[in-house]
């Protein structure tokens, strides 16, 4: 039986067209490439 | 493919020909994000947006420049209605490649349509109110506003989602099945939509068994079929009832509508009808108490104004009936002109006068001129005397020509014009006595004594009356009959006949000349 409660914690409020900005500020870009690099950086090293 | 490291352009090896870098891992990486996109854009040719997503953040988490993986995110986001999480997308797919992008297109179709997007805007507000209610357990609510969502912006995924697990928690399974179902149009392979039609279903088979096993519902009482990406389940329908149950439903159902008819419908049109009818009559009985009052006040105007005209009737016969003032006028002028025709014979003139009433000519008499009541007591004075005069004269003579009878008829009129003549009383009286009618003579002897017991007559009346000797000697006129209506009537009336006669002594009586004549005639 589906638990009320439990399902509603999987819903989140949208962001609003106003708050494109702060969605991209906190957009997480970083990827494999990224740790590559720092991988290939501190070997370097 | 670019070298990660210097940007120059890499060959088939696995290092960098311009920098020598080793491009193996990297180029591993890459072809990995490029095959998470390639799964990606197989799901969104399907529908399948969650799975879609899902692929595209694993191949941006590869590759964070995959400019096509970030645009298709963007659009499978705008497409599951989340607007700004695909504005978000785009606009860093344009930060990492500003010329001849994509991203451009849908932003630019995007804010140019600015209902569109003031719209979305509303839908993800309503949405945010939406969870708060839900959250705050007004589920009601929270249906409410989700259901004005879904039928302004039909794409946003979220808000058929928790519609959904709002109708499972008031357990309207059916309205949460058919919602369920709109949303798979959407998004063919969401995990939470399975979960939550699988439960809806299971709830429905429970509430058919009576709590029975759910596989009951899909292989005996259902019959399930796959209709492209839907799941059609349909209740095999019940055996077909005889026709003898169908007309006696059909029979009952027409009971069941003329009972409804005749407890509930007729009497609501029975109280109408009578409460118009009351309506009606109270309408009827004010209009006819406002028309009968209006009735009794005509007819109370009409007696006043029948009233004011038997008034002005009586006025106007007053004025032109036998004894009326238009008549006294005509009289009255007959009289003035015989008299200035014949002053020597007023006679006629008297005749004319006796046809007024002495009382309707006074002064105080309604519509009498003043003028009009000096002329006939001028003129009546005049004629009276005259008259009276000239009748004397003429009894007399006939009297002393042994003609008593027609001694008496004119001495009668003469008594009666000049009431206050002693001689025309005596000699009436002594007409009688040789009429043979003594009784008469001697009454009229005693009321000459009593009216006039100065006079000559009266003494010679009395020695008749006490020897009985008939006075046998001839009358002798007097020139003066002693009319004395007024002072100045007998005055004028001497002056006229200059008859030089001896004055009578009954000047002073105030008899009224008018009443003679009115009685002559």
């Amino acid at each position: 039986m589906i638990d009320f409660e439990e399902e509603l914690k999987k819903f989140h409020p949208l962001p609003e067209v106003d708050e494109v900005e702060d969605s991209i500020r906190n957009h997480d870009v970083s990827d494999m490439m990224d740790v590559l690099m720092a991988l290939m950086e501190g070997r370097g090293e | 493919m670019r070298c990660y490291r210097c940007g120059a352009t890499l060959s088939n090896d696995d290092f960098c020909t311009a920098c020598g870098a080793d491009v193996k891992l990297y180029k591993r990486i890459v072809k990995l994000s490029n095959s998470f996109y390639n799964e990606a854009l197989r799901k969104a040719k399907v529908r399948d947006l969650s799975g879609a997503v899902e692929s595209l953040k694993q191949s941006l988490k590869c590759n964070k420049n995959n400019v096509e993986a970030r645009n298709l995110l963007g659009l499978v986001y705008f497409e599951m209605g989340e607007t700004v999480q695909a504005l978000s997308e785009w606009i860093i797919s344009k930060n990492i490649r500003p010329k001849k992008n994509i991203a451009d297109d849908f932003m630019a179709e995007l804010q140019d349509n600015t209902g569109k997007l003031s719209t979305i805007d509303q839908t993800i507000k309503k949405y945010n109110q939406a969870l708060s209610y839900a959250n705050q357990d007004s589920i009601d609510l929270a249906i409410i506003q989700l259901k004005k969502i879904v039928s302004m912006n039909p794409k946003l995924l979220a808000a058929y989602q928790l519609l959904a697990l709002c109708y499972i928690k008031t357990e309207q399974w059916d309205r949460a099945r058919r919602i369920i179902l709109r949303a798979e149009k959407l998004d063919t392979n969401n995990t939470n939509l399975k979960y939550y039609l699988r439960e809806v279903e299971r709830a429905m088979s429970e509430r058919a068994d009576g709590g029975g096993d759910t596989r009951n519902f899909h292989h005996e009482d259902a019959f399930t079929y796959q209709s492209g990406n839907e799941t059609i389940i349909q209740p095999i329908n019940e055996r077909e009832r005889g026709s003898t149950v169908t007309v006696l439903n059909i029979i009952i159902g027409l009971v069941v509508g003329a009972a409804i008819m005749w407890f509930l419908v007729l009497p609501a049109r029975i109280q109408s009808a009578r409460t118009d009818t009351q309506n009606q009559l109270q309408q009827t009985s004010d209009e006819l108490a406002s028309r009968n009052a209006d009735i009794g006040e005509l007819e109370k105007r009409v007696e006043a104004l029948q009233e004011d005209n038997d008034k002005l009737k009586e006025q106007l016969s007053g004025f032109t009936s036998d004894s009326g003032l238009m008549n006294n006028y005509n009289y009255l002028m007959q009289a003035a002109q015989r008299f200035m025709e014949h002053p020597e014979d007023a006679k006629d003139a008297a005749e004319s006068l006796s046809h007024i009433d002495p009382s309707s000519v006074s002064a105080d008499a309604i519509g009498v001129s003043e003028e009009f009541a000096d002329l006939y007591q001028y003129m009546s004075g005049i004629v009276s005397d005259q008259a009276a005069r000239s009748l004397l004269d003429d009894g007399e003579k006939k009297y002393n020509e042994g003609n008593y009878s027609a001694a008496i008829e004119l001495l009668e009129d003469a008594v009666l014009f000049a009431p206050a003549s002693d001689e025309a009383l005596y000699y009436l009286a002594q007409s009688y006595i040789h009429d043979d009618n003594e009784s008469q003579g001697r009454m009229l002897l005693n009321q000459l004594i009593t009216k006039f017991p100065d006079s000559r007559y009266a003494q010679r009346a009395s020695e008749y009356l006490s020897s009985g000797e008939v006075d046998n000697s001839a009358a002798a006129p007097e020139g003066n009959i002693g009319t004395n209506r007024n002072g100045e009537a007998a005055e004028s009336a001497d002056t006229a006949e200059s008859a030089g006669a001896e004055g009578n002594g009954g000047a002073e009586d105030t008899g009224t000349a008018g009443a003679g004549a009115g009685a002559m005639n």
